[in-house]
């Protein structure tokens, strides 16, 4: 951790929270172990100490608290935001789930314009080379004085390319046997669910039991259903913090599906989630030339 | 030698377009095979892709949805809409292992009699050829395998042939 980066951090923060024009601060603090770091709600100038700076590489995606209610008294909130926590916040603004007066964040970006194209390896060198900006902005200000959020660095998908183009090679039964195997594992803890901030309905599918989609014991059929949803609901919006397969404890490669079905978006309909407020998600939307090639 | 396979299809059909067209082959005598279960839907709009899914979990083999043509929608979009889910589902669907052998979209307006006996026709020897979808049967071995390896119990489910009739040993 860059400690002069982290001390700014707590600067801007506090300096806010002193006059009043932010209630809340969520940041990260220092974790239980290693570099791992842990979210952490600031909501007077004397906790400011806590707040450090974790890297995209190893963190949670901050924008998941946006959205929680327990918080929903408080306002506004600032949300200590990297590049892929800022996409996050884009696609909570563009389905209206957080309102953008209620919104402020302390932007962080990268010490240099020459950003690494492997995220994982210069986000984990570098956690501390990260810029604070010098006061508390609307998302507007952001997006409007930093082209650099759309440039999309610090995604997930790099790290999924392989297995992707691997899977694309087999067969459809080897694509079973994979995926089957992959989601017997999976304890149905709903990590993937709590960790992704666009994963935001206060009632899930995988509750819902009349009628019951999704088996919710960990069983084969449920874990099936439950993965092969998840990544669905998440088609178009998923804005690749990775969050999802970080959180997941049995290690499934969540990161293959969010990156195959981030491709088929932008292939199809030539959209890229986290980016634009102004946009609709491509799958709440339509054309009236969309592809069609498929069917009869 | 064993018996011709006989697939079960279903298919989710809107109520406006293909149910009617399915109802106009009948009323003409177009002769389709039997292996095909209709289900009515409002509109195409209505199929969520869980329901895609829970056909194949209840033992289908293929999987057909069907509705109006573009610009035909009693509902003025709702089969737009579908569309581009599909396009999304359908590779996500290949992706995990269910190909296109068994899956089939389509547009049949309720004029189209011919049309729809002619898609359940070749729908049925497609996924005929495809043979059964024994994906969740093998999925409980795969799962079981896995388990035996780590030393743990097998999961709860019991291996899942079609008619549920093979318990576990």
């Amino acid at each position: 951790m860059n400690h002069s980066s982290a001390e700014q951090l707590q600067q801007v923060a506090a300096s806010a929270l002193a006059v009043g024009s932010v209630k809340l601060v969520i940041g990260h603090a220092a974790g239980a172990a290693g570099d791992r770091a842990a979210a952490c709600f600031v909501d007077s100038d004397d906790n400011v100490g806590r707040l450090t700076i974790a890297s995209p590489g190893v963190a949670t995606n901050l924008a998941v608290y946006a959205t929680r209610p327990e918080i929903s008294h408080l306002s506004p909130i600032a949300v200590v935001a990297d590049p892929p926590t800022l996409r996050a916040l884009v696609g909570l603004l563009q389905e209206g789930q957080v309102e953008a007066d209620r919104l402020r964040v302390i932007a962080l970006w990268p010490q240099t314009a020459e950003v690494s194209q492997s995220p994982s390896d210069s986000a984990d060198d570098d956690a501390g080379a990260w810029k604070v900006s010098g006061s508390v902005q609307t998302m507007e200000q952001v997006l409007a004085s930093h082209e650099w959020v759309a440039h999309g660095q610090w995604t997930a998908a790099a790290q999924a390319d392989d297995l992707v183009e691997r899977l694309l090679k087999m067969s459809d039964a080897e694509r079973w046997q994979f995926w089957s195997a992959e989601f017997a594992r999976c304890s149905r803890c709903y990590a993937c669910r709590a960790s992704c901030p666009l994963c935001y309905c206060r009632r899930c599918v995988a509750e819902k039991n009349q009628p019951q989609w999704i088996d919710t014991s960990a069983t084969p059929r449920g874990n099936f259903a439950w993965n092969v949803i998840r990544a669905f609901h998440l088609a178009g919006r998923c804005i690749d913090c990775g969050a999802c397969e970080r959180a997941c404890p049995q290690g499934l490669p969540l990161g293959a599906l969010n990156e195959f079905l981030r491709r088929t978006v932008a292939e199809k309909f030539d959209y890229r989630a986290g980016l634009e407020v102004d946009s609709t998600p491509p799958l709440a939307d339509f054309r009236t030339d969309d592809p069609e090639e498929f069917i009869r | 030698m064993s018996e011709r396979f006989e697939p079960r299809i279903v298919a989710f059909v809107c109520t406006w377009c293909t149910y009617a067209g399915a109802d106009l082959a009948g009323t003409s005598r177009y002769v389709y095979p039997p292996n095909v279960r209709l289900i009515r839907v409002p509109c195409t709009g209505r199929v969520d892709a869980s329901f895609i899914l829970k056909a194949f979990e209840s033992g289908a083999d293929g999987v057909l949805v069907s509705g109006c043509h573009p610009g035909d929608c009693h509902y003025t979009s709702g089969n737009l809409h579908a569309r581009r889910r599909w396009n999304v589902f359908r590779e996500l669907l290949r992706f995990v292992g269910i190909g296109d052998d068994r899956l089939a979209f389509s547009w049949v307006s309720a004029a189209e009699g011919r049309k729809f006996a002619d898609l359940v026709c070749d729908l049925t020897e497609r996924v005929r050829a495809a043979g059964p979808f024994d994906g969740y049967g093998r999925m409980s071995y795969i799962a079981e395998a896995l388990a035996a390896e780590c030393g743990q119990q097998g999961p709860a489910e019991s291996p899942d042939d079609r008619d549920g009739r093979e318990g576990r040993a």
